[in-house]
């Protein structure tokens, strides 16, 4: 008995085990990604943890050897275009898109390919795309691999092999409903958000079950008949087709149980006339009960929006003591400083040069200067910032640790003037499917980028760096005092945290547009970042340009593994 | 004989059939008919208001600018060109989209004219070298 015992049932136990033990590896757990800010070795989600901070706390390569720095590996996304992702790292294996929604697994310490997921597109999607085809990244929960596609289908894969578990459709691509957002997963839904705010649509957030995707809540981001707000559009049908955009990841507070949502901005872009009102929900972040969807609270940073101050960008959740915040640097040129449990406002600081308000009532209300509205008589000159800030999309990073946040930015301004449908750039008629910005004239003024660090406490300006281009990369902030910014001219570099000392570059062939992200394998510390030139560039080159120089970039489509030789 | 006569019967049949597939081959989707070479309308004021109302009704500017200056798609006023910027590369562009770029076909909505007067518009703004001009 005992020999039928140690021969038979005892390997069968042992192997077993082993199973349930490498599957149990390859599990991504709601434990995980609550405490994904304490496992550096990984990179979890998109934003890198449900605060979005983006700081890692590795600190193997530092400011005292990040000189050293060099490519370790290069990985072809296979695609050109906008390269707007975040790589995400699990166990060693990279879950990364490429534009055009594709996915890959690589091999995180080499760069080989494991598996790749092409989502066949239909013809005619990038058409209906304001801002190129770009995708913004994957989200992983349980043994999925989920991302959302420019035809609004949400997939998940399987991560061992990439072989599709489902897909869904959320929209309608061909009505200009589209997707470029990271997925987030939080208590087993997939959050996702819509583009197309540059056409007459009216969009949402989402929130499917992971195992099946089916759609477990749906939040409009405009009020509809009889909800409150609908009145902030002066007519039904500027609600109904008024955009309100959702595409950049949101931010999870589990103590509090608050999904936060950002929204862009309303359509007609640059024309307020057809929208009489604040336009609520654009330009806003949403404080979301994550089980439903249901509105708990909002903050507007832009109301009845003139200039395309789309209002997306993430909410990072700081605690200052006992002080529960999220900062915010918005396309309207100011870094806010909102409480997290009630939306009330704290501070606003400008980013960059802000001359369209002349600062702030006791809410957070910003104060119109009259001399930067544009309307269909009147050119506004020299607005700043322009349309994309201030800080545009690319997300900026906290450093929890010293409470100091670091922003990717620009001082580009800009002549704007409105046009009703018929004249300027708009079509005779509106019509789903075409774009409508509400747009006469308009033309960017030359300018340059800037980082800037504040102190995200008092909102302090600690330190400007400037450069010839804007900052278009996402940036990471590390415990080893290292912040990676990258250019769209394809400087990858590396800054010292407390003095924005350049310390460290790399040219990486093309326009940086993505976002970096780091991890270990068996004790290495890598620092990756994908390099593709695209996205909304009209800024670099309509009118005078805010870049001229950019005018023509080679396009791209890399993903560079960094680590210390 | 009555044997015969179907041998020939057959490899009539099997001739025009690979005729028939030869010439299905031939006659690729993305050929440009001939009709579509050359722009039947005249450079001038009307054609080009005619074109600019195209152009933004089909939306090109969200790509390509509201003159054509570039964006997320290239700019059309200048002679940097990855083909040579003939009437029929122009027209298979607008009608058939390019493989490979964010560029779609469009001729589900635009008819020939209508692609010929955008067509009109683009080369009314170009600034290029003169030289270089090769319509």
């Amino acid at each position: 008995m005992n020999n039928f015992r140690n021969i038979v049932i005892l390997p069968i136990i042992l192997i077993f085990t082993s199973m349930l033990n490498a599957y149990s590896q390859e599990i991504v757990t709601d434990e995980m990604l609550l405490s994904a800010q304490e496992d550096p070795n990984n990179w979890l989600m998109a934003p890198g943890n449900y605060t979005s901070n983006r700081f890692s706390k590795l600190g193997l390569i530092n400011t005292g050897n990040v000189s050293g720095l060099v490519p370790k590996w290069i990985f072809s996304l296979g695609t050109l275009d906008a390269q707007n992702t975040t790589p995400v790292i699990h166990n060693g294996v990279m879950y990364v898109t490429a534009s055009h929604g594709r996915t890959y697994a690589l091999n995180a310490a080499n760069g080989q390919e494991i598996w790749r997921y092409f989502h066949q597109l239909p013809e005619g999607v990038a058409g209906v795309m304001c801002c190129d085809i770009g995708n913004r990244g994957v989200a992983l929960y349980g043994d999925k691999v989920y991302v959302a596609t420019p035809d609004s289908h949400v997939v998940a894969l399987n991560k061992s092999d990439g072989s599709v578990a489902w897909d869904v459709t959320i929209a309608n691509w061909e009505d200009a409903y589209t997707m470029t957002v990271a997925p987030l997963v939080v208590k087993g839904n997939i959050i996702v958000g819509m583009s197309g705010a540059e056409y007459p649509t009216r969009l949402w957030i989402d929130a499917l079950d992971s195992e099946t995707g089916e759609q477990v809540w749906r939040r409009y981001t405009i009020p509809g008949p009889g909800e409150p707000g609908h009145e902030t559009w002066g007519s039904a049908r500027a609600a109904l087709y008024g955009g309100s955009s959702a595409w950049i990841t949101g931010s999870y507070d589990p103590e509090l149980d608050i999904l936060y949502w950002g929204v862009g901005n309303p359509n007609p872009d640059w024309d307020g006339t057809v929208r009489p009102g604040d336009n609520l929900y654009s330009n806003s972040t949403l404080a979301l009960d994550p089980d439903t969807g249901a509105i708990k609270f909002y903050f507007q940073y832009t109301p009845a929006d003139v200039w395309d101050y789309d209002g997306n960008n993430e909410p990072i959740l700081v605690d200052y003591g006992d002080e529960k915040v999220w900062l915010h640097g918005d396309r309207n040129g100011y870094l806010y400083k909102i409480d997290r449990t009630n939306g009330r406002f704290k501070y606003g600081k400008e980013i960059s040069i802000v001359n369209w308000s002349k600062g702030f009532d006791s809410t957070g209300r910003p104060i119109w200067n009259m001399d930067k509205v544009p309307t269909y008589d009147y050119e506004a000159k020299d607005i700043c910032p322009a349309s994309e800030g201030g800080k545009w999309w690319n997300p900026m990073t906290v450093n929890p640790e010293t409470g100091w946040v670091f922003v990717p930015s620009r001082e580009i301004c800009v002549d704007i003037k409105s046009a009703p449908l018929g004249e300027g750039l708009n079509p005779d008629e509106l019509t789903v499917g075409k774009p409508y910005w509400g747009i006469g004239t308009i033309g960017w003024k030359t300018g340059y980028g800037q980082l800037v660090a504040f102190d995200g406490r008092t909102g302090e300006k600690m330190w400007v760096v400037k450069d010839r281009s804007p900052f278009t990369s996402g940036l990471l902030s590390t415990r080893g005092g290292l912040l990676f910014a990258g250019t769209p001219e394809g400087e990858f570099r590396a800054y010292h945290q407390e003095t924005g000392e350049e310390l460290w570059s790399f040219q990486t062939g093309s326009g940086i547009f993505g976002s970096p992200s780091t991890y270990t394998i068996d004790g290495e510390q890598f620092v990756a970042v994908p390099s593709g030139f695209g996205g909304w560039t009209g800024w670099a080159i309509f009118g005078e340009g805010g870049a001229p120089w950019l005018k023509d970039s080679r396009k791209g489509g890399i993903i560079i593994g960094f680590g210390l030789p | 004989m009555i044997l015969n006569n179907l041998k020939i019967f057959y490899l009539f049949i099997i001739i025009f059939l690979f005729y028939s597939l030869a010439q299905a081959g031939i006659e690729d989707k993305d050929t440009v008919p001939i009709e579509n070479t050359e722009n039947p309308f005249e450079l001038d004021e009307e054609t080009i208001k005619a074109g600019k109302k195209l152009w933004r009704k089909t939306g090109c500017y969200s790509c390509h600018g509201g003159n054509a200056e570039g964006g997320v798609g290239p700019n059309l006023q200048d002679d940097t060109w990855v083909y040579k910027p003939s009437d029929a590369m122009l027209f298979k562009t607008i009608a058939k989209g390019r493989k490979g770029t964010n560029m779609v076909g469009w001729e589900k909505e635009l008819n020939n004219d209508e692609i010929w007067k955008i067509i009109i518009f683009i080369r009314s703004i170009y600034n290029g070298d003169p030289q270089k001009i090769i319509w």
